[in-house]
């Protein structure tokens, strides 16, 4: 199933990932405040957590130039590339003319040949999660594309993304290059639902989704999609709706509709406006047109179709949207299915009941960041062995998939299968020894059946194609091994002899036939077919040569899996916009040859308008079979070599050029096969047996037929990719404030992949006072590699009121503070920060850094008098864990944690001296299926003469418009903001959040959505101290005694209260507390604050 | 990797012993070979002291582990049936003094890790029971003495599974065997005089009760899926015996504080 998140928004979050540098960011903080040395030197110690994008690799990156665009890919890749520049010209011209539009520029286009390498794209930083299929963005009109193995989806991908950049150069006339000014955005769902249009129709499985959505009621009203578009819970369908939509208005309002809406629409307009003046009708009343008009389009299926539950018992229902259970196979017994289940916040391997759907294990329990970054939630990536002890799964480690046995005798790990060139893994199947196992293996641009002997470790690939295939499937003999194979856009399913090395076609229709299963007397194939446009069961008989329907369904059929003893089916299925595990008793052979013809007399029109199944020509495709329904029907099986000799040697060199060590099943054969000369070939294609299996052979010239004729890949324009810096955008302000003339400016540079950034700051500030003084800060980061290097250089000057005119004794405010000047104080802040960050993995990096900070107070008016200076040269290094999984409102669940060590080195005098130390411990632990208990210790020392010191007190962690933030250790609740300060602070925090509401829509004043609201319990226990203070742990300060900073005794203040988290545009939070000692409380405090729970 | 060889070679020599895999769910011809082709062989292991070395001897590996005081270890009669005398049950038969060299070796093969393997097992199997799977336990069992028929452990724990589900002929196969191989074993022995003073009872037992029992299983079957109707009726021919055999809950009891 295509991922609801294909597209990823990337203009919503261009700006924020813009200035990645933290001092540019502190720095544009501090227009509003002021920032001292001490921020910009804590800043630097205390880095932060996150979890990292790892660069595995070392890309080696082409272009070629076309008519229309700019293609990038590695000459790995470059078949792909080929069918990439054919595909996108084509795209072009079609959407050219939907649009009635050329673009301005030729937009660069970066291909990946998986989507692992997607993920470490540097053009954006953002990380990209897996069900990412591809991203433009409105810049510099990038488009980034991973190839998923499959050549339709690759292609469906890039149109929808090339017509997003006819968008975004329709709507801002050009590339932005700005990262001011709002980005111009019209409404998601009109910029989706016609970027889904331009791509071709509609799959069976967003059928299944949408059909769902109008016979269960389940549309997300248009008003809604319009104005909530980022916080839909079920975003998939919101993609449905938007393509149907689309697709409506062209049909009842005429086509050029599409292509006008853009030019109709302006920043000022709103939907109804749009609406109103393109289909002169309001955006109500287009919903309830489009919704009578599917009503009319899927009632009639429930005359002649059955629901899944009908026929078969429930086994696990999805408990909402979020929830999905996948991928179910048989335990040895029948009583158990392994599942791959998520609940929106954790991903696992489960073994469920059978009999009631309910979790009796938990394979994946603590393995994440242990033995994997991440588990791979594909079509069937878990399967269990028929000797009832192994179970295999998947999941992403590094830079590729590995494959995983878990022990169920032994509750182990047993084996880590990793597979050089293999970089995604899906679809297993164990052979009925268990001592094989095959799968769907993507790499080199392509995806093939494989299968790995898992005593000897050989890997043997059976397919070599550049077609898709997915779902083998052994005999149980284990000699054969049947697969999906797509053939000009379109699924059939065939059979690996592995005594002869042959492939030969199974079953062939003009619909998608799908997950083939061997039923265990091993002459007969249960597999799904698309006919009708509905996922529904089929079964072929091997022998009779003929196939009999199973299921006529409303909702349709996914991923059917048989129990060992064939009596048995699990099927997945889509109800009330949940996947649905069933479970079904396969009819006895009686049964199903009566059901078969029980279903056809259903609806005998239908069939014969879909046409028979199946005869198909020669001369029509490159799969010669003949299926006919009748009972004498016989079909012609022919048995088939896999490659073509062209195709063999080039993949053959590919995978030399790739280093792949894997046996190349039959090729021998194969190229034998094809040693004749071309008379004979051309002799064996026109008929005759030998003739017949030729012809059978999907090559890569049948594919590349498909290709634009017009276009000559290897004769465009060819060259190596050198960086070359560009503008990402620019954005000026200017501003006026207490007789200051300030300009700002931001500037983002960037080569076109994103491995080389440059971020500018400048602030040029003038006055009667002052004048010439240049605030800047340059940060270049490079990404290219697998440990990022950054180097920041700036001069900070900061200019505040003399309130007492003893100079920065004495209490200074910013400029345009509401205080008596008496004169003016300049703090000038200079210096270099380099860091080197090295990631381990996805969850674990180490930092080191440098600092050098030199900061200089003086009197700038009416005298220019220097005051004090002082400079400060600090190494730290650190190590960071975060393996958190993030909600809305905070952690759901994982832990984070960071040791940091750091020292200052004196060079000359006046230099400062201090070590910093600091320990911060973070664990998420859920109780239930959302509330979470999170649990925080932090200690943070900075020792020494010249030790910096921190703050406590006060909320989570920023209040707006507040100084000196990055000082804050955490929250200590009920007490000022930042009220305790010293060089040493400990800290607890334990907090219990618990949802109220998820997804709720208001109506009034307009449309809008708040996600979600949580309450929350929490307990803080805190304090800070100096060197020269002891610190008593217990008891706690009175709450109602004030304490100074004097006091020879520091003690722990704590704090008890509850609050409440709203998630509306930005998480906010409201929160009560009373300050303790566990005998007595104070009144209550109420604190607001902005970011997410600690 | 496990060393299962030489026990698999020993095994594979069987015919009998590969259609165990096809869990036939009526007949007793496929287990009752493996017994009689294995007695002799089994019985002589139990002149040899192992106790202190096989994996049968420690409390874990076996289904009634669990269970505390030795006399309740075994499934408890139902009423009115009296135990036999665990004298009056031959449990050993002659071997030559090849065949039992043989097997001495071949026991002396096993080693911890084999020995492990058959615990973890039985693990398995008892976590399977704490779940209700019995289809799901029996399958496993048959499997793993497949692999290792000299687990005594795994032949009662077999024979209770059996048992509960109905197939009492199995269940006594299973635990005559077990007891050969390690008759030190109490609770083998009392496991195996309770069924067959059970299955005395059944030649006592009416013919008519055949009718109320085939009723009563189709109105079970109707009511509940339970392991024990469903193989009545699946495994086509009831018995006299599976209608005197404890009921359901019985079972269920007898074992709630054994397994």
């Amino acid at each position: 199933m295509q991922d609801p998140a294909r597209c990823y928004r990337i203009a919503d979050r261009l700006r924020s990932g813009m200035l990645q540098g933290g001092l540019a960011a502190l720095l544009s903080f501090a227009m509003v405040g002021g920032v001292n040395a001490q921020d910009i030197l804590s800043s630097q110690l205390r880095g932060g957590f996150g979890m990292n994008k790892v660069r595995y690799k070392d890309f080696d990156w082409q272009f070629v130039e076309s008519e229309h665009l700019l293609l990038y890919f590695e000459p790995e890749f470059e078949d792909l590339a080929e069918h990439a520049v054919a595909d996108l010209e084509e795209a072009y011209d079609h959407i050219s003319a939907i649009m009635r539009h050329e673009l301005s520029t030729k937009p660069p286009i970066v291909i990946f040949k998986s989507h692992y390498e997607f993920q470490q794209t540097n053009i954006i930083q953002a990380f990209l999660p897996p069900g990412v299929a591809g991203f433009a963005e409105p810049l510099r009109y990038r488009m980034v594309i991973p190839f998923n193995g499959d050549l339709e989806d690759f292609r469906s991908v890039l149109w929808h993304e090339l017509m997003h950049i006819f968008q975004y150069d329709v709507v801002n006339r050009g590339p932005v290059r700005r990262i001011s000014n709002p980005i111009a955005n019209p409404p998601t769902w009109i910029v989706e639902g016609m970027a889904e249009y331009a791509t071709e129709g509609m799959n069976t499985i967003d059928e299944m989704v949408l059909r769902d959505a109008v016979l269960t009621d389940q549309l997300i009203p248009l008003e809604v999609m319009n104005s909530s578009w980022n916080y839909l819970p079920n975003l998939f369908l919101a993609y449905k709706q938007s393509h149907s939509l689309m697709g409506y208005i062209a049909a009842n309002f005429g086509p050029e509709k599409v292509g006008r809406i853009l030019r109709v629409w302006d920043q000022q307009t709103d939907t109804d406006k749009l609406l109103k003046r393109l289909i002169d009708m309001d955006m109500k009343t287009l919903d309830e047109r489009w919704q009578a008009h599917m009503r009319k389009q899927y009632w009639p299926l429930l005359k002649d179709r059955d629901y899944v539950s009908e026929l078969a018992t429930r086994v696990v229902q999805a408990e909402d949207v979020h929830s999905l259970y996948a991928s179910p196979d048989w335990s040895l017994g029948g009583d158990m299915l392994s599942v791959l289940s998520t609940d929106g916040v954790e991903q696992h391997v489960d073994i469920i009941r059978l009999s009631n759907g309910k979790l009796v294990q938990r394979v994946t329990e603590g393995m994440r960041t242990s033995e994997f970054d991440e588990l791979t939630f594909n079509d069937g990536t878990v399967a269990w062995a028929p000797d009832g002890h192994t179970i295999a799964f998947v999941a992403k480690r590094g830079p590729a998939d590995v494959m995983l046995s878990w022990d169920l005798y032994d509750e182990e790990l047993t084996d880590v299968f990793e597979f050089e060139g293999i970089e995604i893994i899906e679809n297993l199947d164990w052979g009925p020894d268990s001592r094989r196992i095959a799968f769907i293996g993507t790499g080199y641009g392509q995806s093939d059946v494989y299968v790995r002997d898992i005593n000897t470790g050989a890997l043997t690939q059976i397919t070599g194609s550049p077609q898709r295939e997915d779902h083998p499937s052994f005999s149980p003999d284990g000699r054969t091994i049947a697969f999906s194979v797509k053939n000009r856009g379109q699924f059939d399913i065939r059979g690996y002899d592995f005594e002869t090395g042959k492939t030969r076609t199974l079953v062939a229709s003009p619909r998608d036939d799908l997950w083939p299963e061997w039923l265990p007397e091993g002459n007969k194939l249960l597999f799904v077919s698309t006919r009708n446009g509905i996922n529904d069961l089929f079964l072929w008989h091997l022998e009779q040569q003929r196939e009999y329907r199973l299921t006529r369904t409303v909702s349709g059929i996914m991923g059917p899996s048989l129990s060992p003893d064939g009596k048995q089916l699990v099927l997945s299925t889509y109800y009330h916009s949940r996947r649905e595990l069933y479970r079904m008793d396969m009819p006895s052979w009686p049964e199903i040859q009566r059901q078969s013809k029980e279903l056809a007399s259903r609806v005998q029109s239908d069939e014969k308008a879909e046409g028979p199944p199946i005869a198909r020509e020669a001369d029509d495709d490159a799969t010669v079979v003949m299926i006919t329904t009748g009972d004498t029907g016989a079909a012609a099986m022919e048995a088939t070599t896999r490659l073509g000799l062209d195709e063999a040697v080039a993949m053959l060199d590919r995978k030399a050029r790739g280093n792949q060590a894997v046996k190349l099943a039959g090729v021998t054969e194969s190229a034998e096969s094809f040693s004749l000369g071309d008379d004979s070939l051309s002799a064996n294609l026109v008929g005759g047996e030998q003739g017949s299996e030729l012809s059978t052979l999907p090559s890569l010239a049948d594919e590349i037929d498909g290709l634009d004729a017009s276009i000559s890949f290897d004769t465009l324009p060819r060259r190596r990719y050198t960086p070359k810096l560009e503008f990402d955008g620019i954005s000026l302000q200017m501003g006026y404030y207490s007789g200051f003339l300030s300009g700002v400016a931001q500037l983002s540079m960037s080569d076109l992949l994103g491995n080389h950034s440059v971020n500018m700051f400048t602030d040029y500030v003038g006055s009667q006072e002052i004048n010439n003084d240049l605030t800047f800060a340059v940060d270049y980061t490079y990404y290219g590699g697998r440990p990022t290097y950054s180097v920041t250089v700036f001069n900070w000057n900061q200019y505040f009121n003399d309130t007492s005119g003893t100079g920065p004794v004495g209490g200074y405010y910013p400029v345009g503070a509401n205080q008596l000047t008496r004169g003016l104080i300049r703090s000038r802040q200079s210096g270099v920060l380099a860091d080197a960050t090295y990631p381990l993995d996805v969850y674990r990096r180490i930092e080191l850094s440098y600092s050098f900070v030199d900061e200089a107070i003086e009197i700038a008016w009416p005298v220019n008098q220097p005051q004090e200076s002082s400079s400060t040269h600090l190494f730290k290094t650190a190590y960071v864990h975060d393996s958190l999984n993030n909600g809305l409102l905070g952690p759901t669940s994982g832990r984070r944690y960071y040791l940091s060590v750091g020292r200052t080195v004196v060079l000359t005098d006046g230099d400062r001296s201090f070590a910093h130390l600091e320990a911060d411990y973070r664990h998420y632990s859920r109780l239930g299926r959302w509330s979470v208990l999170g649990l925080r210790a932090v200690g943070v020392g900075s020792l020494g003469p010249d030790g910096l010191h921190y703050n406590l007190g006060g909320p989570a962690w920023f209040l707006p418009f507040f100084p000196g933030y990055n000082l804050n250790v955490g929250p200590l609740r009920g007490f000022p903001y930042s009220e305790f300060s010293g060089s040493r602070v400990v800290l607890f925090n334990s907090e219990v959040r618990v949802p109220f509401i998820r997804n709720i829509t208001f109506a009034w004043p307009g449309v809008f959505s708040i996600p979600a609201i949580d309450g929350s319990f929490f307990a803080d226990l805190g304090g800070a101290w100096n060197g020269n203070q002891s610190l008593d742990l217990w008891p706690l300060q009175d709450p109602n005694v004030r304490t100074s900073p004097l006091d020879i005794t520091a003690r722990l203040h704590g704090s008890v209260g509850f609050g409440l988290l709203v998630y509306f545009l930005a998480p906010m939070n409201f929160e009560f507390a009373r300050r303790t000692d566990f005998k007595e409380f104070s009144d209550w405090r109420m604190h607001f604050s902005f970011g997410k729970a600690f | 990797m496990w060393k299962w060889g030489l026990m698999a070679g020993i095994l594979v020599s069987s015919s009998a012993c590969q259609s165990v895999a096809r869990r036939p769910s009526s007949g007793a011809a496929w287990w009752e070979e493996i017994a009689g082709s294995e007695s002799t062989a089994h019985d002589s292991l139990a002149s040899r002291d192992y106790t202190s070395t096989g994996t049968d001897s420690g409390a874990t590996d076996s289904l009634l582990r669990s269970t505390p005081p030795q006399p309740a270890l075994a499934l408890s009669p139902p009423e009115g049936v009296s135990p036999a005398h665990p004298d009056s049950i031959p449990l050993l038969a002659p071997v030559s003094p090849e065949e039992l060299r043989a097997l001495q070796e071949d026991y002396d093969e096993r080693t911890q890790q084999e020995r492990e393997r058959v615990k973890r097992v039985n693990e398995y199997v008892y976590w399977c029971i704490e779940h209700g799977m019995w289809d799901e336990a029996q399958i496993h069992l048959e499997q793993a003495v497949q692999i290792d028929s000299l687990s005594a452990s795994l032949h009662n724990n077999l024979g209770i599974i059996n048992e509960r589900l109905g197939k009492r002929s199995q269940a006594e196969s299973s635990y005559r065997l077990a007891s050969r191989l390690n008759p030190d074993k109490k609770e083998y022995r009392t496991n195996l005089r309770r069924l067959r003073s059970l299955l005395e009872q059944r030649d006592a037992l009416d013919d008519s009760v055949v009718v109320t029992r085939t009723q009563s299983a189709l109105k079970a079957r109707s009511e509940d899926e339970s392991p024990t109707a469903r193989d009545s009726l699946t495994g086509g021919k009831a018995t006299p015996m599976q209608e005197k055999s404890p009921g359901k809950s019985q079972i269920q009891n007898d074992n709630a504080g054994k397994v």
